[in-house]
């Protein structure tokens, strides 16, 4: 089931994402969301799981005016990914960091092709990613 | 990197629990198909507006207070550049006015030389047009300095007339002025006649300062106030029939035959700027 502390964290990364979204610079809204999502998945118990796909990702689109589905697109993308390469390969364990960074990345990747960007693709990812990685360990510590 | 050894122990690469893949898969196609519907429609509207309010709410804080900053600078700047308009406005009607003056001057200016000229076509083929440059010349009342002198050919005795009649004449040239003598003048005599009907009268006329006078007029000449008095003409310089002025007062005299006649000139010189000499 979905603990209050979850519930604390949704609600932090919201009104952070909220914050963000005010600078309006290269989409830095959208890094937190996806370490939300990728701690929710990866990382989180099963409840607050589905609690991320069915109401945290259409709360995150009207909140930020993104088409319905925008966020949960990313989420189930990444979901899939992890479902395929699970089958394909083994990642060894001191490896995790890389992976989320994987995620990450691939993340950002799937909002830039629902979202494109005319120019500073580079810089995009290189902020982005670095911000939403640094948000994710934040959520983890923060978690335990 | 961030998580420690005892704590990655804890957690596995891949999702823990296992996920149907049939589920995901249906879930991406109805997300996929809610994502590029058009959502511009009674139903997602009205909760992406009721989502919305919180980011709006903060973001329209922001975009008053930019908008307040823009609109009270930008308000500045209008005034700035309303003033400093309307200082080159004010200048450039001052520019204009002290033109339109200038050009009504010259207007009036070339009237009065046209005046001249038709006078020297019509009456005086041999003649000159002259500017009045000092009245008053050195002093003297009746006496005034025109621009064109000997090398005019100009020559003393010659008259100056205006639209109106008979105004003085050349008694002094200079090599580009010469000073002009007015009828008005006490130092000046004409001969002229006294037009009363088809009848004339001939007589002597000088000025008083102010008019002009006939001393002593013969009573049993009956003449009228009213009745215009012209030149006589002379050999040398006088033209005959020019208009010297009306007759204004019949006055008496201490001799009981005679009238003292006040004439009053047809010509005014300070009211003109250019004056005709006839050669």
């Amino acid at each position: 089931m979905i603990k209050f502390f979850q519930i604390k964290l949704f609600a932090l990364t919201a009104v952070l994402t909220l914050l963000a979204s005010l600078l309006n610079v290269l989409y830095p809204t959208i890094s937190l969301i996806a370490a939300f999502f990728i701690y929710c998945f990866f990382i989180s118990t099963d409840g607050f799981k589905y609690f991320c796909l069915l109401i945290s990702g259409f709360l995150f689109d009207g909140f930020f005016n993104f088409n319905f589905g925008t966020c949960n697109l990313i989420f189930l993308s990444l979901g899939l990914f992890d479902l395929a390469l699970k089958k394909v390969i083994t990642i060894k364990k001191k490896q995790t960091n890389y992976y989320f960074l994987l995620l990450i990345v691939l993340a950002q990747s799937i909002f830039l092709l629902l979202h494109p960007l005319s120019q500073n693709y580079i810089f995009y990812f290189i902020i982005n990613s670095s911000l939403s990685f640094t948000y994710l360990m934040i959520l983890i510590k923060y978690a335990e | 990197m961030f998580l420690s050894s005892k704590k990655r122990k804890n957690r596995s690469l891949f999702s823990k629990n296992e996920i149907n893949l049939n589920l995901l898969v249906i879930l991406l196609i109805i997300n996929f198909s809610i994502y590029s519907s058009n959502q511009n429609n009674s139903f997602f509207n009205p909760i992406k507006r009721t989502l919305q309010l919180a980011p709006q709410s903060v973001s329209l804080i922001f975009e008053f207070g930019k908008n307040l900053i823009n609109d009270v600078s930008s308000y500045f700047a209008f005034k700035q550049n309303l003033l400093s308009e309307n200082e080159n406005l004010q200048k450039e009607n001052a520019e204009l006015k002290a033109y339109v003056m200038q050009m009504t001057d010259i207007e009036s200016e070339n009237l009065e030389l046209n005046n001249k000229l038709n006078i020297q076509k019509k009456y005086f083929e041999n003649s000159l047009v002259t500017q009045i440059l000092n009245l008053n010349y050195k002093g003297q009342s009746h006496h005034f300095l025109v621009d064109k002198g000997e090398i005019d050919g100009v020559r003393t005795g010659q008259i100056i007339v205006d639209k109106s009649g008979i105004v003085g004449q050349v008694i002094e040239v200079n090599n580009t002025s010469s000073v002009i003598r007015t009828i008005l003048s006490n130092q000046l005599y004409l001969t002229g006649y006294i037009k009363t009907g088809k009848i004339i009268y001939q007589s002597l006329i000088k000025g008083d300062g102010k008019n002009l006078t006939v001393d002593y007029f013969n009573k049993t000449d009956k003449i009228n106030l009213g009745d215009e008095v012209f030149t006589t003409g002379d050999n040398l310089n006088i033209p005959k029939g020019l208009r010297i002025g009306k007759v204004k007062k019949l006055l008496n005299t201490e001799l009981n035959d005679f009238y003292k006649l006040v004439i009053e000139p047809s010509s005014n010189p300070y009211k003109e700027r250019f004056l005709v000499i006839v050669k």
